[in-house]
């Protein structure tokens, strides 16, 4: 275990059932935090879950706060900061997670739309440093220590096609986790990235509608995604949401300190670095 | 989980008292891992016998440890030293390929540095950790129930620098076979990965200031220097501790770690971030 005993997590875009966000949420309180998750509004009728992953926190025996807010908005992010010190009086460990769900954005540069490029960019880059500032600040308020992880992709390490807006976002939170890291290091504040290979959350569902040829069955092109996965890890298998909360606990304790600024592959092997 | 209780590591390079292997050794047994310890014998190295590493997982209580001396590139001896850790322990389950040249002679310009020079960084550094790879790999393939390999590179495995080019060719080359042999052996759930250390507190520094201070600056005061520029590149403004390199480890051993294989993580304070 990584002790985080006494630690407040903030995680953002936890939600999903089968998402990251929410495994890294319940990780962090297995080994010992109390959690602020965050997501858009209970009523969006996509991701619904904030209330169940909560509920699951706190039979871990951690407290948990649901704190629903748009990251890509300075005052609701401002919001949740207040909210997380009012409760708790604290945010250890921030983790940007919350992204723009797969759509329109999935095709071909030349027939990308501004609207859809827009909002790629505004949820994983602008929401990443509304939160990223707003948490910076209070941990530097109160002398500084702390740990920020930014999830990013396989997607922010190598272009991909049809991913344009979104390896321009995933590539951007990379650049502004290490900028970061090197403003934060001296407060003894650590910022890193994990850039997780393909998942099977919620998420896969939207790109294999995203990415299906003409005339392909979007569940026959998500299992033929999976299986193109599989084959293309060393391990022979997919990334798991709780591979990506493993790893999120051991930079969340003071045991990875001196790796600031990293990029975590976390691909069973697929790109070695 | 981060503990190690019930497996079996094997740490090269573990003699040197302020030494990254030591760390990593100390902290496995600290994990609950029995350890094997290696380094070359005293009589053929400037370096204090295993004794003092021995001693302190000893006195973790309970952690059960061996030492084991040999050339890590001698392929008799790897194979002595090999059946010498698993007729005692029984099995090897976490690889540890930290034991390197001391920096010599090959600090020099390229066009300066001599065959024997060159020869000797790539044999105990590359032909050293291929030679305990296929040992170890051998060994975890035969039980059949996975397995960690974790070879010490550097950052200078990531960006050449002047003066390094036999050590940053060794280096880069432990990279890439980490990475070659993390696809042949992921089937069978071995994870085979790199660290990459920064400047680390150790004897190594010392010998590195004799080794490359100007005529015109004492060793103690080069050392220095070589210190605070590290300090002003890193992020966290200090120079790594061993210890740090050790959680490293530690982490990549552990379960926590299970999807992460053929990757090359940096410790070195947030300077290279890459």
């Amino acid at each position: 275990m990584y002790n985080l005993n006494g630690k407040v997590a903030l995680v953002t875009g936890a939600a999903g059932q089968k998402g990251i966000g929410r495994a890294i949420a319940l990780r962090l309180a297995q080994e010992g935090a109390d959690l602020v998750v965050n997501d858009l509004s209970e009523d969006d009728g996509i991701r619904s879950g904030l209330p169940d992953v909560v509920a699951e926190i706190e039979g871990l025996g951690q407290r948990a706060l649901a704190a629903y807010a748009d990251v890509s908005q300075a005052d609701e992010v401002e919001r949740v900061v207040a909210q997380a010190l009012e409760r708790f009086g604290r945010i250890d460990i921030l983790v940007n997670n919350a992204g723009a769900p797969a759509g329109r954005d999935r095709v071909p540069v030349v027939d990308l739309e501004e609207d859809a490029f827009d909002l790629v960019q505004r949820v994983n880059v602008k929401g990443t440093y509304l939160c990223c500032r707003a948490v910076a600040r209070h941990m530097l308020d109160r002398g500084g220590g702390g740990t920020i992880i930014n999830i990013s992709s396989m997607a922010g390490k190598f272009g991909v096609p049809r991913y344009a807006a979104y390896c321009a976002s995933k590539f951007a939170v990379r650049g502004f986790t290490q900028a970061l890291a090197r403003e934060l290091g001296a407060a003894g504040i650590t910022v890193y990235a994990i850039c997780p290979g393909l998942i099977a959350s919620e998420r896969i569902d939207d790109m294999a509608a995203a990415l299906a040829p003409d005339g392909v069955d979007p569940a026959d092109h998500r299992e033929v995604m999976i299986a193109d996965s599989i084959k293309n890890s060393a391990l022979g298998r997919m990334v798991g949401q709780d591979d990506v909360a493993d790893i999120a606990a051991f930079l969340a304790s003071d045991q990875a300190d001196f790796m600031t600024g990293a990029s975590l592959t976390v691909d069973g092997g697929f790109r070695s670095e | 989980m981060v503990e190690l209780d019930g497996k079996v590591a094997f740490v090269t390079g573990a003699a040197g008292l302020k030494g990254i292997g030591h760390a990593i050794a100390v902290r496995l047994a600290e994990r609950g891992a029995s350890v094997a310890v290696n380094d070359l014998h005293p009589s053929e190295s400037r370096r204090q016998n295993l004794q003092d590493v021995i001693s302190e997982i000893e006195g973790l209580g309970g952690g059960r440890c061996l030492a084991v001396y040999g050339d890590i590139a001698d392929s008799a001896q790897v194979e002595r030293m090999f059946a010498e850790v698993c007729n005692h322990f029984g099995r090897l389950d976490i690889m540890v390929n930290n034991a390197a040249a001391p920096s010599g002679p090959d600090r020099v310009p390229l066009v300066d540095l001599q065959e024997e020079h060159f020869d000797r960084v790539q044999r105990v550094n590359v032909r050293g950790t291929y030679l305990c790879c296929r040992a170890a790999a051998r060994q975890m393939l035969a039980q059949g129930e996975g397995g960690r390999i974790i070879n010490i590179s550097s950052v200078i495995g990531k960006h050449g620098v002047a003066l390094y080019a036999a050590y940053a060719a060794s280096k880069f080359a432990i990279r890439g076979l980490t990475q070659s042999l993390a696809h042949e052996l992921g089937p069978d759930n071995i994870t085979v990965n790199a660290i990459c250390p920064g400047l680390t507190e150790s004897e190594r520094v010392d010998d590195l200031a004799h080794q490359l201070h100007p005529s015109n600056i004492a060793t103690g005061v080069f050392r220095k220097e070589i210190f605070e520029r590290a300090i002003r590149e890193s992020s966290l403004k200090r120079v790594g501790k061993t210890s740090d390199i050790a959680d490293a480890a530690a982490f990549l051993a552990s379960d926590y770690a299970s999807y992460i294989t053929g990757q090359s993580l940096v410790v070195d304070g947030g300077h290279i971030m890459d």
